[in-house]
């Protein structure tokens, strides 16, 4: 049986949400149909603001960077053993909200069921969703950040190296 | 009057007593348990320390506190970063495996 790690950090910032922040909350019942890890993130400013003091070292100079703008990261991921532990209702409840943001990259691949989406609004921030028949992730990271300073984050804490603007649109298959 | 001191004198060596024994090791004995008195500005002192030392120890305290949050916070901060960066890793795979099967 794999190791199971529920990670939650004061889970009453969640029941505080700004405008921007998504509603994430109706996923938190997937937590016990998990398998493998399951991340359960949620850092307002004000905790930011608190690891800001302990990014030291050169490698994270270009996380720091970016902190400044941020307002808020939320990351709740999920893997499966088994598919059809999430439903589409899951996916849709999150990308109903996010009418009124532009879609910078999908990816989908209809009969597998696998999604991929990074979605931004300037001044709101990103959020990349990512679904398998096995796996579900959301991330959102609210506040001023661009592709570009994403891009920049390539290669720090296994952060690949992309090139959205290369790979944005276009690519869509279904 | 130089006899009448010479009388005096004389009587008074007559009258002299020792004290009795075990008198000095008596008075000795006591003063050696005698607690000591205890000056103001001592209680003065002892009670500020204590003080500072109570204050010293909340904010030490506090602080630790803090840093204690402030690292699992960092640490919170690096794991959401690392999902993201793996989550953004398969979006590139997926385009780049949907880019060899358009051709």
């Amino acid at each position: 049986m794999m190791n199971k790690m529920a990670l939650t950090l004061f889970a009453a910032a969640a029941t505080t949400l700004s405008a921007e922040t998504l509603d994430l909350r109706h996923l938190d019942r997937l937590a016990e149909k998990a398998s493998g890890d399951v991340v359960n993130v949620t850092l307002d400013e004000n905790l930011i603001r608190l690891a800001a003091m302990f990014l030291k070292g050169p490698d994270l100079a270009e996380v720091r960077k970016i902190l400044p703008g941020l307002k808020g990261i939320y990351v709740r991921s999920f893997n499966f053993e088994s598919e059809n532990s999430y439903t589409q209702a899951d996916v849709e409840k999150i990308e109903q909200q996010l009418k009124g943001w532009t879609t910078v990259v999908e990816v989908k691949k209809g009969r597998q069921r696998e999604m991929s989406k990074v979605m931004m609004k300037i001044g709101s921030g990103i959020v990349v969703l990512n679904s398998s028949p096995r796996e579900l992730t959301v991330v959102n990271i609210e506040g001023t950040i661009t592709v570009e300073q994403l891009e920049k984050l390539g290669g720090h804490l296994g952060i690949p190296e992309i090139d959205m603007k290369k790979n944005s649109r276009g690519n869509k298959e279904e | 009057m130089d006899q009448l001191e010479d009388d005096l004198k004389q009587v008074l060596q007559q009258q002299r007593m020792d004290p009795p024994p075990g008198f000095e090791q008596r008075v000795l004995a006591r003063l050696s348990g005698k607690a000591p008195v205890a000056r103001p500005f001592t209680a003065w002192a002892v009670a500020a320390a204590f003080v500072f030392a109570s204050f010293a120890g909340v904010a030490i305290y506090q602080q630790q506190k803090q840093e204690r949050r402030a690292l699992e916070a960092r640490d919170q901060l690096l794991l959401a970063l690392r999902v993201t960066g793996q989550k953004l890793d398969v979006v590139r795979s997926r385009i780049n495996h949907n880019s060899v099967e358009a051709r």
